[in-house]
């Protein structure tokens, strides 16, 4: 092994005369700044685009006929370019920037082809951009989390291999040899996204599979994309800040390692869960159901980790903003991944399934844990890119309360009101109408929920502006200077 | 710990195997289903569905009905069982994967804001009653919370379309919108799903039915 790392090493193109053998932390942060600036920045944008566009959804169901002559912003447009913008907007292309610069600090070496990354990066952007215009003015595919028409699955897909290759790349030439065990997530969460996205971009856009396999595809889909993906490489981001930002080891790395085992065994086999009591043969629900309830082996295994490596003294923290939002986003994951796997059981699901408790265990997801998660993770890394701190800690902490508050919020709302619907639709007797009006009271507080994610997303979008403003300044006024410079 | 080319494999072999699993092997045994003969009429179920309800498809789906509608009659296993969905008259038996064959894309939804539409054209069969609900539900249905589609029709301001006039507003995005929800029926009986016992004996008593295709009957 070392042997062949070293052979490595030779062939390595940074490895020249001039430059050093050992990287400084400074010179491969500045080797990640541009494509990571870029997925950060139009994270950030597409965060709110994505809220403006939830409220909007979330609004028309207490006042149906707002902006009723729109046919954009029927509801049925705005709610799944809402989903689709957080999803890859927001939450592929930050989790991306993010595990790609651990994946170089772990390594010890910066970023080989930084500037393909960012091209990548302009063609993610541009995917999500079309993709979202797409699917309001042209109405989506009609599955869910893949309803951007067909021009944007290829954009989407070359933009991240594009920065995946950077990262692999930068993987095999790293200085360090040894793996750390968030190597093992965020490598297997770029792999696992490769093959789900493209199978199923595939089998649901380009080669269609026949009748409701389309359906058993797009839930084996959803469900991957979040336990492998972001689950994935949410953990890996986890498992990498909280025993740097403590300063002390994660306890313990085989532990996580049997979380990643387990995972990569039971998660992929729990997606139908989703199609329980549907029209899918049962041995499909059977399989899903108790590789769902089996799940809980690598929960058990993460929470076991989170709580031993979080037990201490945790008031000296290297970046205490950074940790508060990892530590929210670690437990998130705790809570989501046990909803899920609650929501799964059958004797639940006849309740629960195809209620507003589905929609919210979704949404708790992506703004409780991989929000949150990603915010955490942007706060360490980018002042560290930009040698700049962040401009205001007062917005910090706005952006914090506002992303904890909404996100419980909705997951509270949304899981209480998913009960009561369930229950009262497995009433024979009871009446749609006043079913709709009790939905509509726990969607209006979730709802609240959205506005207050918004005021903290906001706060989050100027913090990072205002950061950029400062970092561009050396750089605006040498231009000032050229230009003044010219004239006599 | 440090060998990435097994890790690699390991993570290859596990997902390689739920690929196997979830979508190989479903695709082997729903992906290759074909139309089966209708025990009462021959005719083969489910048959493709006709121009304008093709159309209309494209506006259920651009639209975004199944946000908030399903498409799916769940079953009631047993006594226990706490569904609805046949109780409540969204159909007379449940839905199953040949219901859907010759549907791109499958719709099946996964929020119940409004009533399930497996089978609408059977239990609304008024085209004027679903354009005048889709012009303004609240007409028809008070309290509902569905948005209007007033971009459906041409009514010039001023006009007050009616239940009886409606029909002559309507574009055609509309009436296919409409001809498609009339087509939604899943009622035919089928093997794996047949209707409930009280109403099977009811209609045609088997004697029009082919007898070869009746031996796929399952016993009274």
């Amino acid at each position: 092994m070392n042997a062949s790392a070293r052979t490595v090493e030779t062939h390595a193109p940074a490895a020249t005369a001039e430059t050093p053998a050992v990287f400084s932390v400074a010179q491969i942060d500045a080797s990640c700044r541009d494509p990571l600036f870029l997925l950060f920045v139009s994270g950030a944008i597409w965060l709110l685009i994505s809220s403006f566009l939830g409220i909007l959804a979330a609004i028309k169901l207490h006042a149906p006929g707002l902006f009723a002559g729109s046919e954009w912003l029927t509801v049925g447009r705005t709610r799944p370019a809402a989903m689709d913008a957080l999803i890859y907007g927001f939450g592929i292309q930050t989790f991306l920037g993010i595990a790609t610069w651990i994946i170089c600090r772990l390594g010890r070496m910066p970023l080989l082809g930084h500037r393909a990354a960012a091209i990548g990066g302009i063609l993610w952007n541009l995917g999500v951009t079309l993709g979202v215009l797409g699917i309001l003015f042209s109405g989506s595919t009609g599955f869910e989390w893949l309803a951007m028409p067909r021009i944007a699955p290829p954009l989407l897909f070359a933009g991240f291999s594009v920065i995946a290759v950077c990262a692999l790349v930068t993987f095999h030439f790293r200085r360090e040899s040894d793996l750390y065990v968030s190597h093992w997530y965020v490598l297997g969460a770029l792999f696992w996204f490769v093959w789900i996205y493209s199978a199923s971009v595939l089998l649901l856009l380009y080669f269609p599979a026949r009748g409701v396999m389309q359906a058993v595809v797009n839930a084996w889909y959803t469900s991957n994309l979040a336990q492998l993906w972001f689950g994935g490489a949410g953990l890996g981001i986890i498992f990498y800040f909280i025993p740097k930002l403590l300063n002390r080891p994660l306890r313990t790395s085989t532990m996580a390692a049997f979380a990643f085992w387990t995972l990569a065994l039971f998660a992929p086999w729990s997606g139908l869960v989703q199609l329980l009591s549907g029209p899918v043969p049962a041995w499909m629900l059977s399989a899903s159901v108790f590789a769902n309830a089996m799940t809980i082996t690598p929960l058990i295994a993460v929470a076991m980790v989170l709580w031993s490596t979080l037990a201490g003294d945790n008031s000296k923290a290297v970046e205490p903003s950074a940790l508060r939002f990892i530590t929210f986003g670690a437990k998130a994951y705790v809570i989501v991944t046990a909803t899920s796997i609650v929501l799964g059981m059958p004797i639940v699901a006849r309740v629960t399934h195809l209620t507003w408790a589905e929609v919210g265990r979704n949404l708790f997801g992506l703004y409780g844990f991989v929000a949150m998660v990603a915010f955490g993770a942007i706060y360490y890394i980018v002042p560290r890119m930009a040698r700049v701190p962040w401009p205001s800690g007062k917005l910090v902490n706005v952006h914090f309360r506002c992303s904890v508050a909404g996100a419980v919020l909705i997951y509270l709302a949304l899981m209480v009101g998913g009960v009561v619907q369930g229950f009262r639709m497995n009433l024979a007797f009871a009446d749609f109408i006043t079913l709709g009006k009790l939905n509509a009271a726990f969607v209006g507080t979730a709802t609240i929920g959205l506005f207050v994610l918004l005021a903290g997303q906001a706060a989050f979008l100027m913090n990072l502006l205002k950061l950029l403003h400062i970092w561009g300044e050396p750089a605006r006024k040498a231009i000032v200077d050229t230009v003044r410079g010219g004239r006599p | 710990m440090n060998n990435p080319p097994f890790i690699f494999l390991g993570l290859l072999i596990t997902f390689l195997a739920s690929f196997a699993g979830l979508v190989v092997a479903p695709q082997m045994q729903i992906g290759r289903q074909v139309s089966v003969p209708d025990k009462l009429t021959g005719t083969p179920y489910p048959s493709a569905r006709p121009g304008l309800a093709a159309k209309g498809k494209e506006i259920y789906r651009s639209l975004g009905c199944a946000e908030c509608h399903t498409r799916q009659v769940r079953p009631k296993y047993s006594n226990t069982d706490f569904s609805t969905d046949i109780a409540r008259g969204w159909g007379n038996r449940f839905t199953v994967a040949q219901d859907y064959l010759n549907d791109y894309p499958v719709m099946l939804g996964n929020l119940r804001v409004g009533p399930d539409l497996a089978n609408i054209g059977a239990r609304q069969t008024n085209e004027n009653w679903h354009l005048f609900h889709l012009y303004d539900p609240r007409e028809v249905v008070p309290k509902s919370l569905m948005p209007r589609y007033p971009f459906l029709f041409n009514v010039k301001p001023g006009a007050r379309p009616t239940i009886e006039s409606i029909h002559h507003f309507a574009t055609d995005d509309a009436k296919n919108l409409v001809a498609y929800l009339l087509s939604l029926q899943a009622t035919t009986p089928l093997f794996e799903s047949p209707l409930p016992l009280p109403q099977t004996n009811a209609p045609a008593g088997g004697t029009n039915a082919p007898a070869a295709t009746d031996t796929n009957a399952p016993a009274k």
